[in-house]
């Protein structure tokens, strides 16, 4: 016995470190898939929540709504091809005739929306755009039909990887 | 690695009478924390599946209401009338087809039951109406689906209803 006491040896040896490494490792990749499938579903989930095709097509049908619900069904064309609707509505409570246009069509792969102004009165300049805007990107086809006082659009948006279809009709007033 | 080799811990010059050991995790210290660590993460997981859930849920709830909407307008578009057919009017623009009677509520007459197909989900819809007098007629659309995907009108375990009322012209 030398001058320092013996100890019992009571550690882990290289065998049971190996063994509790290796249990470790498996449990890590366990986890780390379980982790990661966990991830890919829950990217996918909110993508068809927030994805740009979601929120697009929320926007467009917010924006076709509104403009058509105010718009006189005395004052809609609609191509014969169904690729864009224009449609007429008084810019304040105290206009005395159709003054506002909006036509939505599409150009490329966006959804746009012209809007001018009318002036029935001025046979020379009876119509004029003041702004142009784009309501959505990734439109893959849209069709606009009327039923009665009523303005369909189907529109169906796809980047590739989300694809949604957006159903909507308003109805055009009747004054 | 949470262990320590007690062995390798003694200093060799360290007279008998300083030495110290140092305390290691023991296997049950380990376990607790494994345990622990497996709480929270199937924990996060059940709290993402379940949010992940939820997002589904309110992605179908919101195109059934927007179906509702549509048919709702296009039928009052069209004045209420009682031969207003949907497949005719979003065919073949919708995926829509005639289905078994979903029946109407009480005072109602059944206008059709459909079903609506947007975006590989099934919808049904129910559209009925009652004649209110004074030239009103009352429309009412109801859109059901399952959110397990059910086989018929009648499994759907979520609607949406919409009552709304159109003049008649003279």
């Amino acid at each position: 016995m030398s001058q320092y006491k013996r100890q019992r040896k009571n550690g882990f040896t290289t065998v049971d470190v190996a063994i509790a490494g290796l249990i470790l490792i498996i449990a890590m990749l366990s986890i780390g898939q379980i982790l990661s499938e966990s991830q890919k579903g829950w990217n996918l989930i909110y993508n068809r929540m927030y994805s740009e095709v979601v929120t697009g097509g929320h926007i467009a049908k917010r924006t076709f709504d509104s403009i058509v619900r105010k718009s006189s069904s005395k004052g809609i064309t609609i191509d014969p091809d169904s690729k864009w609707v224009e449609v007429h509505y008084y810019d304040t409570d105290g206009s005395s005739f159709l003054d506002r246009y909006a036509k939505f069509f599409v150009s490329g792969n966006l959804l746009r929306v012209e809007r001018g102004w009318l002036n029935p009165n001025d046979a020379a300049n009876p119509k004029g755009t003041i702004a142009t805007d784009t309501i959505c990107g990734n439109v893959n086809k849209c069709i606009f039909k009327q039923s009665g006082n009523s303005v369909h659009m189907m529109l169906t948006l796809n980047t590739g990887t989300e694809k949604m279809l957006i159903g909507t009709s308003a109805i055009l007033h009747n004054n | 690695m949470p262990f320590y080799f007690y062995n390798l811990k003694i200093r060799q010059e360290e007279p008998m009478n300083t030495q110290k050991t140092r305390s290691a995790f023991t296997i049950v210290e380990a376990m607790i924390a494994a345990v622990v660590l497996v709480i929270a993460v199937i924990g996060t997981s059940v709290y993402r599946y379940q949010a992940a859930l939820g997002a589904r849920h309110a992605d179908l709830y919101s195109t059934g209401v927007r179906l509702s909407l549509m048919l709702c307008e296009g039928w009052s578009g069209e004045g209420g009338t009682t031969s207003y057919d949907p497949v005719t009017t979003f065919t073949p623009d919708l995926d829509i087809i005639d289905t078994n009677s979903a029946g109407a509520p009480t005072g109602f007459t059944e206008l059709g039951s459909y079903e609506i197909i947007v975006d590989g989900f099934k919808y049904y819809a129910a559209l009925s109406w009652k004649n209110m007098g004074n030239k009103i007629t009352s429309l009412h659309i109801v859109v059901s689906w399952d959110y397990r995907e059910g086989t018929n009108q009648n499994s759907s375990n979520q609607s949406y209803r919409l009552t709304t009322y159109v003049k008649t012209p003279s």
